[in-house]
């Protein structure tokens, strides 16, 4: 069985002689290969990749990248392990295939390391556009591939690059024993279409909405310093990535006794961060005032809307919001809203909710919030500034348990 | 909605700023209120935009629509049973395309004001018109994309036309040469997409295989050059590459929106910028939407007296370009001249919703 497989993935590598795929990494001898989660040579290479991009210069024109690195670091990756919390006995599942959207630069390096961590041999099909920031990490993971102590990872994991032919997508499916699949629902649908093995799991990430949360009564009691560093760490959340990304907040809700000052000051805040931060270019501005036209034509009249420049839009809609997933912003859009308790929150939350970044709240007072309201939505809550991060615990999937399997022993 | 015919009937490149503003503001102020009275959805923009509709504004503070909103909406500012005609933009494949929905009425105003401008460089007689392009051939003309729109639209000033390309889109050396025997000794209309110019007169057209030259010929072209800067091939050199190859001196190049039809702007041969007319109007707006000064590049807003059946009048491209000055050309035209300087590049991050 094991030389059968040998022999499909193979077939993986003489598709690039037909140069339907293009493989990143050459490794001629793909060998599938299983570990312990969390295994030295992992943890080891981890921690290589993150000292190596490190050494990079370019690396530090990219907050994703200097995010990545703090990610990959021995200490952050002691931290995953103590979450992962196993006391049991675990293996890789086998191949993961892992298909990432073709436009966000990083994305695909996370999967990859959970696929690792997870004690996986893996397959990676990588955005097709052009980033920087992506060409600097292949380039990174090539350089660890040399050496010696590597070589058994160098040969049980390739990066591919193909436009989605199908018969590729295929190919691959028809041989691991996971897929994981990022992308919006319409490629989700697509892609699971595709036959998998009997056996194999497949995780989908699909489109998801994110949000934030801000405690008035305990922002009247912070300092100013405090609020301007709370403005700042917003706008790391909402700006970095055009607030496209699943976990970028589109909607703050103000929790308390409505404030309009309090409001108020922060988005000032906020705007004076982004003036003095934020490059907008032509294509963002255009797509940012468009986005708030279609808002206007798709939902209904919005009570308020205040510019500042085009630096920032905040939007006051209608009083009733329902699907909340529909309010989207882009480089700097954000709809707010009065609630009086944190409970009321619940009348906006469904099943496409993931983070809540929130500021002023105790993890008690969280817990009690999702535990008493019958939640389908919110996977993940987290503070202000850190809504961007990336976990092992994903839209609700444990996930590096998913990726590998329980023996069990008596 | 009706602009006053004496508007329609003045020489488009003749009112200097003064004889030009408050004519034209009280035009754009009227469409303003008949599209927010009419579109529903153009009604909803205005309100959320909070645009006080009754109060006195300047130009730059009437509310721009993104012309992407086009392609995504049906926008209509009369009944459904009145369109005449559905003007569709021709984009490539995959992409969405701008639906412009046309009464009686607007076409009409439509083919008079282009004529109007066109007439500036043509006269006001019909020329033998060469098309660059194939013979369309198309009988159902209610929807018609851009592309065709345009060879309509401007083969009102043209007879004895003739299409360059065969059925293949290969160059028909038999039908050029009849019609070059034909006409050119006298003054004849060459019409084209600046890449099919590019790449039908420039690149491919054999000199020995035609009978005579072009020196007679006026060329309006347009469509953009997107295709051209891969090549590095500016306005300039093509119009350099155009004389020495087939001796073609009067060339003019054309820019407009498929959602301003008629209006067009014309670029004059003596100066090399485009010209707004009486009908038209350009700002130029930087990154916070504040109107850039003289010389400054930023994103071209476009105004227009024409858009009576869609709510067209005031758009904001997607496209860069810069004011040159105003009311002073050398080439006598009176208006804006500027120039445009290709589409606004396409940001980098694009979110995880697509895979694509």
């Amino acid at each position: 069985m094991a030389e059968q497989k040998k022999q499909k993935l193979g077939d993986v590598a003489m598709l690039d002689k037909n140069k339907i795929i293009n493989r990143l990494i050459e490794n001629r001898n793909f060998n599938l290969k299983v570990f312990q989660p969390f295994s030295d040579l992992v943890k080891d290479f981890l921690n290589d990749f993150s000292n190596e991009l490190k050494n990079k210069r370019e690396t530090y024109s990219y907050p994703n990248l200097i995010y990545l690195t703090m990610w990959a670091s021995k200490k952050s990756v002691k931290k995953l392990e103590k979450k992962f919390k196993n006391n049991q006995i675990r293996l890789g599942r086998g191949l993961i295939f892992h298909i990432c959207p073709s436009n966000v630069p990083t994305n695909f390096i996370y999967s990859f390391f959970f696929g690792l961590l997870s004690g996986n041999s893996n397959i990676v099909k990588i955005p097709s556009k052009k980033f920087r920031e992506k060409e600097i990490i292949l380039l990174t993971i090539k350089s660890l591939f040399k050496k010696k102590k590597f070589l058994i990872l160098k040969n049980s994991n390739c990066f591919i690059e193909y436009q989605n032919e199908i018969e590729t997508t295929k190919k691959i499916s028809s041989i691991c024993d996971g897929r994981v699949i990022w992308g919006g629902d319409k490629t989700i649908n697509e892609i699971r279409k595709v036959w998998i093995p009997e056996r194999t799991m497949e995780i989908t990430f699909s489109d998801r909405y994110s949000l934030s949360i801000i405690n008035i009564n305990q922002l009247k009691k912070t300092k100013i310093n405090e609020i301007k560093l709370l403005a700042n760490k917003f706008f790391y959340d909402g700006y970095t990535m055009n607030q496209l990304a699943c976990n970028s907040p589109h909607f703050v809700f103000w929790v308390g006794k409505k404030n309009t000052n309090i409001q108020n000051y922060f988005w000032n805040e906020l705007n004076k961060i982004v003036e003095k931060k934020f490059v907008f270019d032509e294509i963002h501005v255009v797509d940012k005032y468009t986005n708030l036209i279609e808002n206007f034509i798709n939902q209904k009249n919005f009570q308020n809307l205040k510019t500042f420049k085009n630096n920032l839009y905040i939007v006051d809609p209608s009083s009733d919001v329902k699907k909340i997933e529909n309010f989207r912003g882009v480089s700097g859009t954000f709809f707010q809203k009065n609630i009086k308790q944190i409970n009321d929150l619940k009348n906006f939350i469904n099943k496409k909710c993931q983070t809540v970044s929130y500021f002023g709240f105790t993890k008690k007072q969280l817990e009690l919030f999702i535990l008493n309201n019958n939640l389908l939505g919110i996977d993940r809550l987290v503070p202000i500034g850190k809504a961007l991060g990336i976990d092992i615990i994903w839209d609700g999937y444990e996930v590096l348990k998913s990726l590998s399997r329980t023996v069990s022993l008596e | 909605m009706n602009i006053d015919q004496n508007f329609l009937n003045i020489d488009p490149f003749s009112l200097k700023k003064e004889d030009k503003l408050e004519k034209f503001l009280n035009y754009i102020n009227r469409l303003t209120i008949h599209h927010y009275k009419n579109c529903k959805i153009y009604g909803k923009i205005i309100k959320n935009l909070k645009f006080k509709i009754k109060k006195k504004h300047n130009l730059e503070n009437f509310p721009m629509l993104p012309v992407r909103i086009f392609k995504k909406y049906d926008l209509q500012s009369i009944p459904r049973n009145k369109v005449v005609k559905k003007l569709v933009s021709s984009g490539t494949s995959g992409q969405e395309l701008s639906k412009i929905y046309l009464d009686k009425e607007n076409a009409r105003k439509q083919t008079i004001v282009l004529k109007k401008i066109t007439e500036t460089i043509l006269g006001n007689q019909r020329l033998p018109m060469l098309i660059i392009d194939r013979d369309p051939k198309i009988l159902d003309r209610s929807v018609i994309n851009a592309q065709l729109s345009a060879i309509y639209g401007f083969s009102i000033f043209g007879k004895h036309y003739c299409y360059l390309l065969d059925d293949e889109g290969n160059i028909d050396y038999k039908k050029l040469n009849e019609f070059l025997k034909k006409y050119s000794h006298d003054n004849f209309f060459i019409f084209g997409f600046t890449s099919l110019v590019f790449e039908n007169l420039i690149q491919k057209l054999s000199i020995k295989l035609i009978c005579s030259n072009f020196k007679n010929g006026i060329l309006l072209h347009g469509g953009g050059w997107k295709k051209l800067d891969k090549l590095k091939i500016n306005n300039d050199n093509f119009r350099k590459k155009l004389f020495s190859k087939i001796k073609l001196k009067k060339i003019h190049n054309y820019y407009g929106l498929v959602e301003q039809n008629g209006s067009i702007f014309i670029e004059s041969c003596e100066c090399g910028y485009f010209h707004t007319s009486v009908y038209s109007d350009i700002l130029i707006r930087n990154n916070n939407f504040e109107i850039a000064q003289k010389r400054e590049k930023g994103l071209i807003q476009l105004f227009s007296l024409l858009p009576t059946s869609y709510p067209g009048h005031n758009i904001l491209t997607e496209d860069i370009g810069e004011i040159v000055g105003e009311d002073n050309c050398k080439c006598g035209k009176q208006g804006k001249y500027f120039l445009v300087h290709g589409r606004a590049k396409e940001a980098e991050i694009r979110g995880c919703s697509d895979v694509r």
